[in-house]
């Protein structure tokens, strides 16, 4: 079930999205209808089916037919898996950050941070461990970057 | 007498040696044609022959070359049973588009497709793939396994089964200990499957489809003779889930025009009214999942999903993966 969060930041929209986009969900009933620019953070976002992938595209294809400005924040693993499988997932939204799988090499802790794509872009889309905050041993970047980040490489 | 053999048409040594160790775990005989004459001849020893293809390289568009492939089409008319040919390919088949087009007699010459990702072990998944091959009546999970996997079912008789079904699943997979983003990839695969069966596969009594229009949200109890079954097995190297419905409507023409679907390259179209466009399907295997469909016209379709056993997503990223069509 889809969960938004939603409040004023610096004057723009902004929701955070949670929980599941399935059959069930109506986004245009749960976010509702934007008066301005909107900021969808969709960080907590876990899973997405094929009936969510259309529903969600019928929203934001119409939000980008209405000329309304919406980016993406922290796309979760989940919705980076779908923008990579369909090309035009995002309607035309930029998207900001996205989350970072990592998985310690010595407790097998998965961890999960957010990074800026531009920073991913100027690093070439090369990810160096993190440290893990639960044993201080190395986590590696827990995806195949090539793949992980193929929608930052499309032209 | 004619033996059983692997015919494996590719000069990479990867393949080769993934070959071999099929061709040990399924105790059937290997053999490499160096030239067209030789895969003919080969070929035409016996109907029954299983053949590894390796499509995609673009050393075989030369006509020059031994296996050209545009010259598939004769090596394979009349000559082998086409549901023992795989395509062993870098990348899943729907990237593979450019090649369709330049040579479109190929496309519905193979049924099955391999990726070359060859993990250890693998090879007892796909020796078990060519014995499903070889089956009289291929179905259901456990020729996939050892005969003493025990293979879990359950059957849904509502439509509102579905989103409780996936859940459970979700949880006992995360408790089992697999990784969280693999067990929601599952249970995300598994949502499919069961929508497919739910709504797409039913016809009525005249063989037309009576629930393809409905709304996905809506509830209802299937006859008695259409239940939607779920397999679950287990071993320690993949795990499968196998989604049955009993109206074997899925015809191989749908099928591979969703799997031929190239949507990380051309925009998704939404469609206003009507069926879907295999969007599940085309993301199971877009996303690394494999795939495994048997229909039986008029009886059953069953739709099984295979996952590596394995401790990080980016093991399973290389690990195996295949789509087969029975």
């Amino acid at each position: 079930m889809l969960t938004a969060t939603k409040e004023n930041r610096d004057g723009k929209q902004f929701v955070l999205l949670g929980g599941t986009i399935d059959e069930t969900d109506d986004l245009a009933k749960v976010i509702g209808m934007p008066t301005g620019p909107l900021i969808v953070s969709c960080r907590d976002l876990t899973r997405i089916n094929s009936v969510g992938v259309k529903n969600w595209m019928k929203y934001f294809s119409q939000l980008q037919q209405n000329k309304l400005q919406f980016e993406f924040e922290e796309l979760s693993v989940a919705l980076v898996e779908q923008v990579n499988i369909v090309k035009n997932f995002a309607c035309g939204g930029p998207v900001l950050s996205i989350a970072m799988p990592f998985r310690c090499n010595s407790c097998q802790t998965g961890l999960t941070g957010a990074i800026k794509t531009e920073v991913v872009r100027s690093m070439n889309f090369n990810i160096a461990p993190v440290q893990c905050p639960k044993c201080g041993g190395s986590a590696e970047f827990d995806d195949v970057a090539e793949e992980y980040f193929s929608f930052l490489t499309r032209s | 007498m004619s033996v059983n053999k692997l015919v494996l048409v590719s000069s990479g040594p990867e393949d080769l040696d993934f070959a071999l160790k099929v061709c040990q775990r399924f105790r059937i005989q290997l053999a490499v044609p160096k030239s067209w004459h030789e895969l003919l001849e080969t070929l035409s020893e016996s109907y029954s022959t299983y053949i590894f293809w390796a499509l995609g390289d673009l050393e075989l568009h030369d006509a020059s070359h031994p296996f050209f492939i545009g010259a598939i089409e004769e090596a394979l008319t009349g000559q082998v049973d086409p549901s023992r040919v795989f395509a062993l390919t870098t990348k899943p088949i729907h990237h593979y588009q450019d090649m369709f087009e330049k040579f479109p007699t190929i496309k519905g010459r193979f049924q099955h497709n391999l990726i070359r990702n060859y993990p250890p072990g693998c090879e007892i998944l796909y020796a078990r793939l060519l014995e499903y091959c070889s089956a009289p009546e291929p179905s259901g999970l456990q020729k996939l396994f050892d005969p003493t996997t025990k293979i879990q079912r359950l059957a849904l008789k509502n439509s509102s089964q579905k989103n409780s079904a996936v859940s459970a699943l979700e949880k006992t997979l995360l408790k089992t200990g697999f990784d969280e983003r693999i067990a929601s990839r599952i249970a995300q695969a598994t949502d499919e499957l069961l929508m497919n069966a739910i709504f797409d596969a039913s016809r009525d009594s005249s063989g037309v489809a009576n629930r393809q229009m409905l709304d996905r949200r809506v509830h209802f109890a299937f006859g008695p003779q259409e239940p939607v079954e779920m397999e679950f097995g287990l071993n320690q190297e993949y795990f499968a889930i196998c989604v049955t419905d009993h109206f074997g409507s899925l015809k191989k023409e749908t099928l591979f025009k969703f799997l031929h679907q190239n949507y990380q390259d051309k925009d998704y179209q939404l469609r206003k009214y009507g069926p879907g466009a295999g969007l599940g399907l085309y993301g199971i295997v877009a996303g690394g999942l494999s795939l495994l469909i048997s229909c039986k016209p008029g009886k059953r379709t069953d739709v099984a999903v295979f996952f590596p056993r394995v401790k990080s997503y980016r093991e399973f990223r290389k690990s195996f993966q295949f789509t087969a069509f029975f």
